[in-house]
Formats: C-alpha cells, structure tokens, sequence
C-alpha cells in the first residue's frame, strides 16, 4: 500500500513530533508499505500565519499529488488533519492548543485571536468527525478531543524513540532532565527547586530551546551554578549514559500530550518525577510505584528528590516497576503499523 | 551512590565521567541496531605467546600491528588490566573489520575512557599519532598534508604490501595442508555415511572464510566423491 504521512513542521527544530513521523514511516516501510512524509513548515504564531496554514492545507487535495498517488493518508497534526482524500486516518499528535486547553494561558485576547478559535473549533469539529478511523497519541490526546470537541478517538502508543538501545547503570548523585528548553517544559521548577534540596545531589538538564537564557540567568541568580548546569544537546550515546546513571528524572511539563522522557526513563530503570498537572507522563507514573507525582511547585519537586535520594533502594524499586509496566503495556511499532494500515 | 568513596563528587567531574562512558560506549550503541549475531564468534582471540615477553609499555606500532577481535582483546588487556565485555567486543570488532572504526580511534578511545584514565598505562606514540590525525583533518591543508605523508611513506608501504602478500600465501598454504593431511586423508580411509556427515559439518565450518574457498571447493568434491561412494556400497 502507497501511504502518505501528512504533517507539518517548524523548520530546523527536531523534537518528538519529528521521530515520530520518521518513526513511522520506518515502521510502516518494514511492513512492506511504500510510505512517505508530506509535510509543509507552519508557524503557530502569529494568527495570520496560523490562519494560512489552515488555508494551505484546507486547499490541498492529495489525490492530486501527481504519480504515484497515496492509497491511505495518515494525518498526524494540526492542520494537516483538513487536506482532501477519501482515505485518511487519524493519528492525532496534538490540535491547536492555542486555542483549546492553553486559551486561558494567552488572555487577554485579540477579536483577530478569537475568531481564529471559533474557526479552528468549527474546522476541528467538522474534520475530525469525518475521519472514519480515529487514533490519538495518548489519552490525553484523546480526552482533549472529546472534551473540546466531542470526538472520540482510540489512545495508540508507540516506543519512544530510543527504546531498544537504553540500559541501566549505577546511579550518580544527579537527576536528570532532557528535553527542549521550553517554558511548558518547565526545568524552572527543577531548577528552582534545587534551592531546597537537601541531599547531596546536583540537577542535569540537557537540551536547548527559547528558555536557555532565562534558565541560565535564573541559575546564575539563585547561586545554583555548583548544583545545577545545562549542558545542552546531548548525542544519543550522551543521552543514554545520562539516563543510565542519574538516579532519577525529572520531567514536569505542563499538559503534555504523551512526553517520550517517562517512556524513556522507564526503560533505564529510572524513577521519575513528575507533576499533578504534567499530562501524559501521568498514563505511566504511578505515585510511589513507578515514580513520584508532587505539585508542580519547587518545594513540592525538592521534597520527591530527597525522598527519592534517602532511599536509593526504594526509588530502585520504583524505577524497576517502571520498566516491567513500559513491558505489560505491549508497546510497539508493529502494532502502530497493522492498525494504520487496516 | 558514589563509588569513589572517599572524595565527594563535584559536578564537573560527574559530567565528565558520564560523558567519558558515553564516548567509550559510543560505538558499540550505533552500531548495535545493526550488528550481526556475533554470539557464536570467539571472542577470546589467542594472542601470539610470544608478546608477553615484550617490553612494556607496547607501542602504537605493536597494537597497530593487529587486527579486529585480536586487536580488541589486546587493547583491553594492556590498557584496561581485563578481557573485553562479549557484546561491547563483538561491536568494536565488527566495526574495525568494517572499516567504519579506525584502530587509531578505537585504542584512544580505551585509552581515555575513565577506566583507561585511571589505570593511566601509557602507549608511547598514541599522541602524537592523534595529533597527526587532527591536522589530517583540517580543512583544506588536511587532504593535502595526508597526500604528502602518503607518498614520501611509500617505499614503506610497498614493502608492507609485500610482507602482507607474502603472509597470506603462507597462512594459506598451512590451512591447505591441514585439511588435506589431517582431515581429508583419514576421511577417505573410512568412508562411511559417518564420515561422510563429519565433513560436511566441517564444510560447513569453513563457509564463511573466503580465505578457504580453495579447500571448501575441495571438501564438496570429496563428499560428493565419498557420498557415490557410498550408494554403489549400498
């Protein structure tokens, strides 16, 4: 089967939604499919960018796509979900946001910002529905969907990107915490939270991103710079041994939609540490089972660390809890691959 | 949580020692996804008696002058004081043999790996020879110094290709006179249908050396000789 992997992207940036299109289609190539990535650049800001793209993809017809034509479209994110084609499935990476679950968090709003939201809910609603066979990334992917929209879709989950290549070691006095350097990422609250930490242990935030500057000078201001550093992008044998020593890892998002760090972290062995409010990683950490769950506050982080750090073989156990639960869960390509193509 | 004991870890020094496994375990991961079953090679390599008579610390040029599994199985030994992980000397040969590991690389990777560094074991020419690397490696002048080195080294590497050619004549000539004296022979004496299946297993062991194909050509003429044999027997 020829299948098209419809999705968009912000140029020079690589982060999951990126491994997840090339993981898919890798997947989809094993299982003998001629599959490949379509995909335009979209800005998320500001709304008259938003509001062409919508247009960009509403206009595009991918049975015209010129020879050889896709049989299957898997659409992926926001917009790409509107192009035209009888055959499209849903594998829903997250919708605009902006205007859904994190509208409260941009007020106050434009008249330009509100109509922007009744289109894309309207657009949403309509499309969506359409689609007969609907997967989402996560269950707070799919609960997002049929809060916001009355959609219902099936949660599909799939490895992260180094499942297969992480191992475990003896753990270093050090969390870790690797993702992009994002305010809803929020290593601000780790960073913050080191101030109260009482145990002897030091905090490893690697990545980059827009908050790079503002986590810097944060460090810079709070004396952290003993305790705390950021450094930066990691190669994947960095990443690896990272995770294979820290003794735990921090990955308190805001509302994230799946997050491959708990996955990843799990498969080192390692317990994490996550918020009340972090979204997706809360599908996998069970508090005091395979991780912690504190308050998204940093004495609330500071508290699970030295919890963590006083009793090494406790947070061993819940790291190793983590790993047989990623086991239990049948998490894997194959069976991302036979259910997008049926 | 911190196996040294004694000192107090500081963060710098954590990073590096993370960093310094990540560099040592770099090539064995990449290649990992991709690796052929290599659980049945044998991956203690039998290193020539006559080394651990020689002078330490080995030289560059005394490492340099193996190859793969071999040169694997030394390196840890000299430099780290112990025999090679299966998994992680199954990667590292399998990409010296491919090429895509030099042995350059390979030994100052031990070498520095923090392991390597506190056991400190100098190899006199590891340096230098890095330092050469490097400038090989500069853009522009690189391409063009490595050309100069290559040809005023190359009497001496003529001569090398010549020992090299020389070797490989003679290793094959003792494989061919093994087969032929202490296999082969015995075989033919007794030829029954157990004899028969004993050289096919062996056939089969020397498969994969393409150095033997002369005298795998030979057995299957044999089998297919002792196998006619056999049925105008029966």
């Amino acid at each position: 089967m020829r299948i098209a992997i419809a999705t968009v992207r912000t140029p020079f940036v690589e982060g999951g939604s990126e491994a997840h299109a090339t993981g898919l289609r890798a997947t989809l190539q094993r299982a003998g499919h001629d599959a490949d990535i379509v995909t335009m650049p979209f800005r998320f800001q500001p709304e008259h960018a938003v509001r062409h793209g919508v247009e960009q993809w509403l206009n595009e017809d991918f049975t015209c796509l010129g020879v050889p034509t896709p049989d299957r479209v898997i659409c992926l994110r926001f917009p790409a979900y509107y192009l035209k084609h009888p055959e499209k499935t849903l594998w829903l990476l997250h919708q605009h946001r902006t205007v859904y679950d994190e509208w409260e968090n941009h007020a106050p709003h434009t008249q330009e910002a509100e109509q922007l939201r009744a289109l894309i809910h309207r657009l949403d609603t309509e499309h969506l529905a359409a689609i007969p066979r609907r997967f989402a990334n996560s269950q707070t992917v799919a609960d997002r969907l049929q809060r916001f929209n009355g959609i219902s879709s099936t949660p599909l989950y799939h490895p992260p990107p180094l499942a297969g290549k992480l191992y475990t070691a003896d753990p270093l006095p050090y969390v870790f915490a690797p993702s992009r350097l994002e305010r809803h990422k929020r290593q601000i609250l780790l960073i913050e939270a080191m101030r109260y930490v009482t145990a002897p242990v030091f905090a490893i935030i690697s990545g980059s991103g827009g908050q790079q500057a503002v986590y810097e000078s944060e460090i810079a201001a709070l004396g952290l710079e003993h305790r705390v550093r950021l450094i930066g992008e990691l190669d994947e044998a960095g990443l690896l041994a990272f995770y294979a020593h820290s003794f735990a890892v921090f990955f308190g998002p805001r509302g994230e939609d799946l997050g491959y760090i708990t996955l990843e972290a799990m498969l080192a062995r390692k317990p994490v540490i996550t918020c009340h409010d972090s979204g997706g990683p809360l599908e996998f950490v069970r508090h005091r089972e395979t991780g912690l769950i504190a308050d998204p506050e940093p004495r609330a982080i500071a508290q699970a660390i030295d919890e963590l750090y006083a009793m090494p073989r406790h947070g061993a156990g819940l790291g190793s809890n983590g790993y047989q639960h990623y086991e239990s869960m049948d998490i894997s390509w194959d069976t991302v691959a036979a259910l997008l193509s049926q | 949580m911190n196996p040294s004991g004694t000192k107090p870890l500081d963060l710098d020094s954590l990073i590096q020692r993370v960093r310094d496994e990540a560099a040592a375990r770099k090539f064995p991961a990449a290649c990992a996804a991709s690796a052929p079953d290599t659980s049945h090679r044998n991956l203690l390599a039998p290193l020539p008696p006559d080394l651990e008579s020689e002078p330490r610390p080995l030289p560059l040029s005394r490492f340099l002058a193996f190859h793969d599994e071999t040169l694997v199985r030394l390196t840890y030994r000299e430099l780290l004081g112990r025999e090679p992980e299966r998994d992680a000397a199954a990667s590292y040969a399998d990409r010296l043999h491919a090429g895509t590991l030099s042995k350059l690389d390979f030994i100052a990777a031990v070498s520095h790996s923090t392991e390597g560094r506190a056991r400190a074991v100098p190899v006199p020419g590891l340096d230098a020879a890095l330092r050469r690397e490097r400038l090989f490696r500069l853009p522009v002048a690189g391409p063009l110094l490595r050309i100069a080195v290559l040809v005023l080294n190359l009497p001496a590497l003529e001569a090398n290709l010549r020992r090299l050619e020389s070797s490989v004549e003679r290793r094959f000539a003792e494989v061919h006179r093994v087969f032929r004296l202490e296999l082969i022979g015995p075989m033919e004496a007794k030829a029954d249908k157990s004899s028969v299946a004993e050289l096919e297993r062996q056939t089969a062991r020397v498969a994969f050396n393409k150095a033997n194909r002369e005298a795998l050509l030979e057995l299957e003429r044999r089998v297919e000789a002792l196998e006619a044999a056999r049925r105008s027997a029966d």
